[in-house]
């Protein structure tokens, strides 16, 4: 984004109002109206009854606390085969407004929430990284809202940087559509973390991702982290299809790779549309410009929506042709997949997601 | 309330400000006051001289049917519209509850008694089992707006939310066009038309009309020895196909295949859903042992068979996979 986020009004849990992390956010928006509220879900449930209340609650800072565990294996879907990622839930949300965004129907609360109680995140982090020592482990941030997006406000990164450069058992990734680095810029990189973008073609960028800073830019931003000595990664996910997407998609690869060093490149993640059906109903309602729903989606296995699969192999197959012979070099893998389509498209099929998760981790930076 | 004896010549049916139910069946009630008399008196009260029903519109048209002279009427001796309509609606809920048409009457009947949307919202959405939203508020607001013959199809055919939301996306008249194709057919399949149909419009950026107009539905439309729910059929059979051509030729394709390879109409043979797994669903009955037998030699034979690798590939030639 190239203005940074600053919400129009902000709602602080009564409970949360002396945090050094609620502070340091009202420091920095002290231009913004705020308001003290006894509770939360009163003001989400309020908030729901709106004509949009997933606009109106992107304009909305929520400061709270995480009431539950920070840290989650990633759902994955049913019937695909998963990667075996863990997510951190620090922020919900995102000030970004792309068409197809999941969390648009995943979860009840609108509003762009930060959980200010990170001293119980550590807390948790450090029992289970323990539970974790003897293997692997591949976690980030940016599942259930953009990893930077609110970074000016948070300084979140600045801490997680800090706090995962010393693990060694811990590939820490930070997963954003923005341009929002000084942070990461500020922070040692190690090789033990990426910092990843989430890219499309520039046509998809601009229809459906409002507010989201341009494909360049965010080749410019990953560009700038890898000569700041940070391995980066690209997730072209969703995938979409529409009349000329082969240029657009291959447009984007040749992009990504005369910007970005192949070795500096720690994984591509690559992942068609598909959403659950209730999902549907918000997008026709909150974009009816958009034709992203109109190619031709079947319910797949899990019961989401997803392209017909020949349509899925075609697509993938354009994108391993896009990225020729640098496919050898990069790990390349599928979100939310079925076994064949790994087949046909990557001639390997894995047998579960802890063969995934093998497969990401071995180039395990340069120094292993 | 007070309890009177009304004249039934003196009610004032032309004024519908408190009505909310238009599509009902009055025999059952005819034959039940008849039988044993009116045991639930409807709601009346006075405005400028007039009698008007707050509720019980069914009990008072069934009574004038029998030509009663007079009916027992509780009286709601109050002035304000509002507070007559709520107390109709809540009189209704004690006994029954409300059809799609109905809520949608309601709100709308609300709004027009000048409650604000947000307290509809919190108020009367709860009230009739409705998700509290202004986004859910607007919809049936849009289904209260329908014309008559539209809202008496979604009775007769007790058409669900979903299919009457539907109905409100298209147009006035794109929804008399469509009335003779979605009358024959049941609410799955009306859905899945109405949603193909607005689909393939907003894909290829042709207004419904012209599809409608379009030479292969007018080919269907016209042709005589069709009847009306084989031409419904047809036309959603062809609605289907433009939505989803890929997937139309795959199961064309798969269709061929195992009439190339002969394939036994008693034993049948289905890919997963939307070709999605790479199973395949083999289902035959059988009454008896031998009869069992002959089934297992008959797809032994069709496995050896040289095109059937084809069959379980379905997958015609154009496409990559």
């Amino acid at each position: 984004m190239s203005n940074p986020y600053f919400p129009k009004q902000i709602f602080i849990d009564k409970k949360s109002l002396h945090f050094p992390l609620t502070e340091k956010i009202l420091e920095r928006t002290s231009h913004i109206p705020t308001e003290i509220i006894e509770n939360a879900q009163d003001l989400i449930s309020d908030f729901g009854a709106k004509r949009d209340p997933l606009l109106l609650g992107k304009q909305t800072l929520l400061i709270t606390q995480q009431r539950g565990v920070f840290v989650k294996p990633c759902p994955c879907t049913p019937g695909y085969i998963g990667c075996n990622y863990f997510i951190i839930n620090t922020d919900l949300n995102c000030p970004l407004d792309c068409t197809y965004c999941i969390l648009q129907n995943y979860l009840d609360n609108p509003l762009i929430t930060v959980h200010v109680n990170t001293e119980n995140l550590w807390h948790q982090m450090d029992l289970f990284l323990s539970r974790h020592r003897h293997h692997i482990i591949r976690i980030g941030t940016g599942e259930l809202g953009d990893s930077l997006v609110l970074d000016h406000l948070t300084d979140r990164s600045k801490e997680m940087l800090g706090y995962f450069k010393e693990k060694k058992n811990v590939l820490f990734e930070l997963k954003t559509k923005t341009t929002n680095i000084a942070n990461v810029l500020e922070s040692p990189p190690s090789e033990t973390i990426i910092i990843a973008w989430s890219l499309n073609s520039a046509r998809i960028a601009q229809e459906e991702e409002r507010g989201a800073p341009s494909v360049a830019e965010r080749l410019e931003a990953a560009h700038s982290v890898m000569k700041r000595g940070y391995r980066v990664a690209f997730h072209f996910d969703p995938i979409i299809r529409y009349p000329g997407w082969e240029e657009g998609y291959a447009e984007v690869v040749d992009q990504m790779l005369t910007k970005i060093e192949t070795q500096k490149i720690a994984w591509i993640s690559l992942g068609s549309l598909r959403f659950p059906p209730p999902l549907k109903e918000v997008i026709l309602k909150r974009f009816p410009q958009s034709r992203i729903l109109y190619e031709e989606l079947i319910r797949g296995k899990d019961g989401k929506f997803r392209y017909f699969k020949p349509l899925r192999i075609e697509l993938y197959r354009n994108f391993v042709k896009f990225l020729g012979k640098a496919i050898r070099d990069i790990p390349v893998y599928f979100c939310m997949e079925s076994g064949d389509v790994w087949k046909k498209v990557l001639k390997k099929e894995p047998k579960g997601k802890e063969e995934v998760e093998t497969y990401l981790s071995l180039p395990f930076g340069d120094s292993r | 309330m007070k309890s009177e004896n009304i004249k039934l010549d003196i009610i004032n049916i032309k004024d519908e400000r408190f009505r909310i139910s238009y599509y009902f069946d009055l025999f059952a009630l005819i034959r039940s006051i008849a039988e044993i008399g009116l045991i639930h008196p409807p709601v009346v009260t006075h405005r400028k001289g007039n009698v008007l029903i707050v509720t019980g519109w069914k009990r008072v048209l069934a009574c004038q049917s029998l030509s009663l002279p007079s009916i027992p009427c509780f009286v709601f001796e109050g002035q304000d519209d509002l507070e007559a309509f709520r107390l109709g609606l809540q009189e209704n809920l004690t006994f029954r509850t409300f059809t799609l048409l109905e809520k949608a009457e309601i709100l709308s009947r609300l709004i027009q008694l000048g409650v604000t949307e947000n307290d509809v919202v919190k108020g009367e959405l709860s009230l009739l089992e409705i998700p509290q939203t202004l986004n859910h508020l607007d919809i049936y607001l849009d289904i209260a707006a329908l014309e008559p013959e539209i809202k008496a199809i979604i009775h007769s055919k007790n058409m669900t939310y979903p299919v009457a939301q539907l109905l409100t996306e298209y147009s006035e008249e794109e929804r008399r066009l469509l009335l003779s194709s979605l009358h024959p057919l049941g609410q799955n399949k009306q859905k899945e038309l109405l949603q193909n149909l607005l689909e393939v419009s907003k894909r290829d950026h042709i207004p419904v009309q012209d599809i409608l107009a379009g030479e292969d539905i007018q080919r269907i439309i016209s042709a005589e020895n069709l009847s009306p729910l084989q031409k419904a059929e047809e036309i959603r059979n062809l609605i289907q196909r433009k939505r989803y051509p890929t997937l139309s030729t795959w199961k064309d394709t798969f269709k061929s295949q195992k009439k190339d390879l002969e394939w036994p109409d008693d034993i049948k043979i289905e890919p997963s859903p939307f070709f999605e797994g790479e199973e395949y669903t083999v289902q035959f009955t059988f009454k008896n042992s031998d009869e069992y037998k002959k089934k297992l030699i008959k797809l032994n034979e069709l496995v050896s068979h040289k095109k059937i690798s084809r069959l379980l590939k379905s997958s015609p030639k154009k496409n990559n996979e």
